[in-house]
């Protein structure tokens, strides 16, 4: 069964990006053609149409604004829709600068139907502000060629499909003018007239890129696709329409890059603890803002607060022409209830926090505790790793006081002590070549504090621990 | 003005209004264990919290707060603690397993860290505090800055943990934002306490801690418990001493 795909064409991306207050007519001109690629409503209106020159436009719409059609531009956002669409569709594919096709035969049993899925998908799209067309196809090609037509039906039904197709003109293709025109001066003028042919006479008469073409087209060549994985670090950027001087301006298309910011990491489930923001300044070196929140957050509202504490003392040399959303540090939320009576609630878990700690610490430097059957005081205290206890039964003498805090290694003792308790004699370890001979005593030093001392059979005295 | 007092009796019996004189147990205090310290600070510990200790080391700071630690990670306590953990920070030494093990703690609860410097060793305890999953968190550590105290504090509430910080006699002139200051010095029965701070409480006037009944051997008094069965070392063949 060949796969069914669905391609979706952006006609408007870049027009539709821009921070456009709809008050004046704007028109994107493809510079090296002086061409009107996009308008807006305002434009329209006033009779500028598509393909038109720049000249005949400005003299149809006294205030007219115009931009540079950029290309890369229109990828870049191409990527930010492939990202939103991934939440609910796996085979995505870029047609850059203004296309993507997706693979809807492998979501359908998900979806439980073609219907199911393409309502997911239009709501999906209807939080972007971009205008699309669509069409769905049994190759790439068929679809893009019908979604670029407009033809906005999606269908999984092979005869419409094909009568579809059919209608369309070789203009529509993907073929050269020149191909195009070969196959116009043989009589062929539609898709229905080209498919017609068999493939044996079609390799006969044309040349193997024709051949290939459709071949790709009815699907019976294999068509290879590069799918598209989303990436991990949030950054995104916004053009402004206006210079902003002044940045108390710049919250209303702050707050839209943060929104952004909120459904990716919501879906991730996660908290950014740090953003940067860059200010691109007209004729002047970017500015940089970073904000941080160190219980992580993910609302815009939270944000758009902080950041506005920052702008504050912030001082602008040149106005800002874009700005860039930057997440800096995320990190997965960690299990927290919101209590209705008692607020937002640590809920990790021993085993989480242990491999919180020792992620950033070293594992080394996080340790358990454990009593070991070995008497010597300096051997039956010992480190292990955290929670990881082995289970001995330890029956000692709870009469024998043990000090709560023990020297790495006993030292000299240096001060006046008076003996409280002992001598608690340990002559032990002679199995192990570590044999000790000490009197342990609990002495009371002048400054009140309790210690824990021993003296050797030479009569030196060390100490080794204090009763905290 | 009847008015008013309606709204006063309202107001007390909705338990919005605080006395002054009011010293009975407000309803987050856990109980140090020992009566006196409890009367004191009407019904003991703050729950959550910062609680800053002042102490020379080795005079029974940790033996004041076994208890306290005890309810924090143990069974006997309400609120779920159970099975949380006790985190020790930054400990000036080997903590000895044998002493929480005859103390009752339960050696698996207990994790000791040892950061490599301050901010690791703040960030440790704010993110132990705020886990949730910790029972009281104890960090030595002298300097602070009133932001640190802050963030534990606000970390302390998230989790419902406990935070002691055990150190020496801070420097005068900076009020840490902590909800108790207590500071020991040693006394030969026990521990002579002065509260620095409190915080929704009256000053309390400097006070002794009797500890001899439950820690005989560490009073002055209790030192007679000499053991006759101890039979002196050999001396020493080419020693130099007695």
């Amino acid at each position: 069964m060949m796969p069914l795909w669905i391609y979706l064409h952006f006609p408007d991306l870049q027009l539709n990006s821009i921070y456009d207050d709809q008050k004046q007519g704007l028109v994107i001109v493809e510079g090296r053609k002086n061409e009107i690629v996009q308008l807006n409503q305002v434009a329209s209106h006033h009779g500028v149409r598509r393909g038109m020159g720049l000249a005949t436009a400005a003299s149809m719409c006294r205030e007219l604004k115009v931009l540079e059609y950029d290309a890369k531009y229109e990828s870049e956002k191409l990527k930010e829709i492939a990202h939103w669409l991934y939440v609910v569709t796996a085979d995505i594919s870029l047609y850059e600068p203004n296309g993507i096709l997706l693979r809807a035969s492998n979501m359908l049993t998900l979806y439980d139907g073609l219907e199911n899925y393409w309502q997911a998908l239009v709501v999906q799209l209807g939080s972007l502000p971009f205008s699309y067309s669509f069409a769905s196809g049994y190759s790439p090609f068929a679809a893009r060629m019908l979604a670029r037509k407009h033809v906005n039906t999606i269908s999984a039904s092979t005869t419409e499909l094909l009568q579809a197709i059919y209608q369309c003109r070789l203009s529509d293709t993907e073929l050269s003018p020149k191909q195009v025109a070969k196959l116009n001066r043989v009589g062929v003028h539609r898709l229905a007239d080209l498919l017609r042919i068999p493939i044996a006479e079609m390799t006969k008469r044309f040349d193997v890129e024709l051949v290939n073409y459709v071949g790709l087209l009815t699907g019976k060549f294999h068509h290879v696709v590069e799918f598209y994985h989303p990436p991990e670090q949030f950054s995104r950027y916004l053009d402004l329409l206006f210079e902003i001087e002044n940045l108390t301006l710049l919250e209303k298309p702050l707050s839209k890059l943060l929104t952004q910011l909120e459904h990716f990491l919501r879906i991730r489930a996660q908290y950014a603890h740090e953003l940067s923001l860059t200010l691109s300044l007209r004729r002047s070196h970017d500015y940089t803002v970073n904000v941080t929140s160190a219980s992580g957050a993910e609302e815009p509202s939270t944000w758009l607060h902080l950041f506005r504490l920052r702008f504050e003392s912030v001082k602008l040399k040149a106005p800002i022409v874009r700005i860039t959303l930057m997440a800096v540090r995320v990190a997965p939320k960690q299990g927290e209830i919101a209590d209705l009576f008692e607020g937002r609630q640590g809920q990790v878990s021993s085993l989480e926090l242990l491999s919180i700690l020792q992620a950033k610490l070293g594992a080394a430097a996080v340790r358990g505790l454990t009593v070991t059957e070995d008497p010597r005081p300096h051997l039956s205290s010992q480190f292990c790793e955290p929670l990881n206890q082995a289970k001995t039964r330890i029956d000692r003498d709870k009469r024998l006081l043990r000090p709560s805090i023990l020297l790495p290694s006993p030292k000299p003792l240096r001060e006046r002590i008076t003996l409280v308790q002992g001598p608690e004699r340990f002559a032990t370890g002679w199995w192990d070549g570590d044999a000790m001979v000490r009197d342990y005593f609990i002495a009371r030093a002048a400054n009140g504090s309790w210690l824990w001392v021993f003296r050797t059979p030479a009569q030196q005295w060390f100490l080794h621990g204090v009763f905290s | 003005m009847s008015d008013f007092v309606d709204l006063i009796e309202v107001l007390q019996r909705k338990q919005l209004i605080w006395h002054g004189r009011n010293s009975q147990p407000a309803p987050g205090v856990i109980s140090s264990g020992y009566p006196v310290f409890d009367e004191k600070l009407s019904g003991g510990f703050p729950e959550t919290g910062v609680i800053r200790i002042e102490t020379p080391i080795g005079i029974g700071e940790l033996r004041f707060l076994t208890t306290v630690l005890l309810s924090g990670i143990g069974p006997s306590a309400e609120l779920r603690r159970k099975s949380r953990l006790l985190v020790f920070i930054n400990p000036p030494g080997f903590l000895c397993a044998e002493f929480f093990h005859h103390q009752g703690f339960d050696l698996k609860q207990i994790v000791v860290i040892y950061p490599r410097h301050k901010n690791e060793a703040l960030w440790a305890a704010e993110q132990c505090l705020k886990s949730g999953a910790c029972g009281s968190v104890l960090l030595w550590q002298d300097s602070f800055e009133i932001s640190h105290i802050k963030r534990l504090q606000v970390a302390s509430a998230e989790g419902k943990c406990l935070q002691f910080i055990m150190g020496s006699e801070a420097k005068k002139g900076i009020s840490l934002p902590v909800s108790l200051n207590i500071q020991l010095s040693a006394h030969p029965q026990g521990l002579k306490i002065t509260i620095n701070k409190r915080k929704g409480g009256w000053a309390v006037p400097d006070f002794t801690l009797d500890m001899s009944a439950y820690w005989p051997v560490f009073s002055s008094e209790g030192s007679g418990n000499q053991q006759t069965n101890v039979i002196p070392f050999p001396a020493p063949k080419h020693g130099s001493g007695s």
